[in-house]
């Protein structure tokens, strides 16, 4: 029983503490009535009885600081009176408070907004399993190396056949299909992709199954997987949709799938995507050789290096160059992780700002600390007074606290809504969609279209 | 900050308290005076020590309290033993007494 009365006391205390004092007052105004009674009864004047009983009764104002130490919330209340004090003072002095805030927004606002862009583009992984072992492989052309091109999917079959460096290869490429349904046809966005693909991405059914590879071979039924907001957003997430045929570009495709909510391609195409269908090629077909229009990612096998895996792929890429030169001769080979394909030209820029905000952080703080120091010179006669009035030091130091908590809050409140405008909603160098307060997506505008 | 001379031996005026309420519940300034007058005087309460212990008990859920008008016609504060103090009164007063007998003892010894 004893918490309960003690929660409802302290909650008392807290919420209304009015109440509580206007009650001791009177209970102690009583108390020296009393007194005074009882005296005046023993033959004092009353003028002499009141004078008595107030010294019998001691100095009230300790009387009334005991009885709230006794309260158990003397440290709620002395933060709320510092808290009040501070502010009162910041009122007066509006140069200081205003410098001082304004100097801790500046500060917080822009490391904030850099360290916003940092989580954003460097730190927050891909949003794949192991996202650092996804490599990135294009076909370039050495008259123009900076021109990554994307790759073909009969080369992409001979890598995966030939190289041990990967544990899954994958291409894919985006594809609008018309869907016939009963209110007319629209059109759906789709991602047409290897099954090799989903294994890179890390990609998990949530009913059905993945894309296999016996659905590429030609002349097997088509097959459609759904993504997660599709299923949900056009079917409601219907549980027996497995199994179902849409009608896709006139011809039907048998729903075998859907995948789990976030499994989302790279978005380095128009658009999102809502099914993914099976790429219908026959890697043996040397007319596809030159079709680079899709692009590769590959799954590192485990111990295996990005260097590695340069290694013997540049000697694959030899081997095919002299089995296919017609198509093969002029083209060159790149790796590079994911990560760095994203963000690779911004990594340097982006930590150097990191840097030079951090500085501008402790320039800040200790621009404060000389602030608060020329302040407290000043002040020595006001603290002189509290403490002859009776505060020890720790209650000086919580005074002090109290203050900077003050400055440091408000400054912090000030700096983040300025961080929020500072952090810019895009930017032509960086990843798109990676800045902002917003859910990672990253799409390079300078990406090459897959169409050019 | 001065702390205050201990009028009584720090913890038994909350046993005092506690046993003066188990008489009949009281205002704080009737509780002060009854406890002079059973000891003749002997002891004086601080007033101030007297709120904050009363105060702390009522915390503690031992006492509760209530205001109530006084034969004189004044609204008072009123103090009342729980059943958790009347436990407590039980448990304190066996540790006095184990406490005084022991002193005694010790100031006997020859």
């Amino acid at each position: 029983m004893r918490w309960i009365s003690e929660i409802v006391f302290r909650l008392r205390a807290t919420l209304c503490p009015g109440r509580l004092e206007r009650e001791m007052d009177e209970e102690m105004a009583f108390h020296l009535e009393m007194e005074a009674r009882k005296l005046l009864q023993r033959g004092m004047t009353p003028e002499e009885a009141m004078k008595q009983a107030r010294r019998n009764f001691g100095e009230p104002m300790r009387h009334k600081e005991r009885a709230r130490e006794s309260w158990g919330i003397t440290m709620i209340m002395n933060l709320r009176n510092d808290v009040r004090l501070t502010l009162r003072s910041l009122r007066r002095n509006p140069v200081f408070a205003g410098v001082a805030i304004f100097t801790l927004a500046l500060g917080i606002g822009a490391n904030t907004a850099t360290f916003s862009v940092v989580n954003g583009v460097l730190l927050r992984s891909l949003p794949f399993p192991r996202a650092d072992r996804i490599v990135f492989l294009c076909e370039v052309r050495p008259d123009e190396a900076r021109n990554c091109h994307t790759a073909s999917p009969p080369n992409v079959a001979d890598w995966a056949n030939q190289s041990g460096s990967f544990e899954a290869l994958g291409v894919f490429r985006w594809w609008p299909f018309m869907l016939g349904t009963s209110e007319g046809s629209r059109s759906v966005a789709a991602t047409i992709a290897t099954p090799g693909l989903m294994d890179v991405l890390g990609f998990q059914p949530a009913l059905g199954r993945l894309l296999q590879p016996e659905d590429q071979a030609e002349g097997r039924r088509n097959v459609v997987v759904l993504s997660h907001d599709f299923w949900q957003s056009r079917f409601g997430g219907d549980p027996g949709i497995v199994g179902t045929t849409l009608d896709l570009d006139g011809s039907p495709f048998e729903v075998v799938g859907v995948l789990r909510e976030g499994n989302d391609p790279p978005s380095l195409q128009p658009g999102i995507t809502q099914i993914w269908t099976p790429l219908h090629i026959d890697p043996r077909d040397e007319r596809h050789r030159n079709w680079r229009g899709f692009y590769a990612l590959g799954r590192l096998a485990p111990g295996v290096s990005l260097s590695e895996a340069r290694q013997e792929m540049e000697s694959i890429r030899v081997g095919l160059a002299t089995q296919h030169p017609e198509t093969n001769a002029e083209w060159g080979l790149q790796l590079t992780t994911l990560q760095d394909r994203v963000v690779g030209g911004v990594r340097t820029t982006l930590l150097f700002f990191l840097g030079a905000v951090g500085l501008v952080l402790l320039i800040t703080c200790a621009n404060i600390a000389n602030l608060i120091l020329a302040r407290m010179s000043s002040r020595e006669r006001e603290l002189g007074i509290r403490a002859a009035l009776g505060a020890d030091a720790r209650r000086l130091a919580g005074l002090l606290l109290a203050e900077g908590l003050v400055l440091a809050s408000l400054g912090a409140g000030l700096g983040l809504l300025l961080a929020r405008f500072l952090i810019p909603s895009s930017s032509p160098w960086l990843p798109q969609g990676s800045l902002g307060w917003g859910r990672w997506n990253w799409t390079p505008r300078s990406w090459p279209s897959p169409w050019g | 900050m001065g702390r205050d001379k201990p009028d009584m031996i720090r913890g038994t005026l909350d046993m005092l308290i506690l046993k003066v309420l188990s008489l009949e519940p009281m205002h704080g300034w009737g509780v002060s005076e009854r406890i002079q007058q059973i000891s003749e005087d002997a002891l004086q309460v601080n007033q101030g020590s007297l709120y904050a212990s009363l105060h702390k008990l009522t915390r503690e859920g031992w006492i509760r309290s209530y205001w109530q008008v006084t034969e004189n016609n004044r609204r008072a504060r009123y103090y009342a033993l729980t059943r958790a103090g009347e436990r407590q009164l039980g448990l304190e007063r066996e540790h006095w007494e184990r406490l005084a007998s022991a002193v005694t003892r010790i100031l006997a010894a020859t």
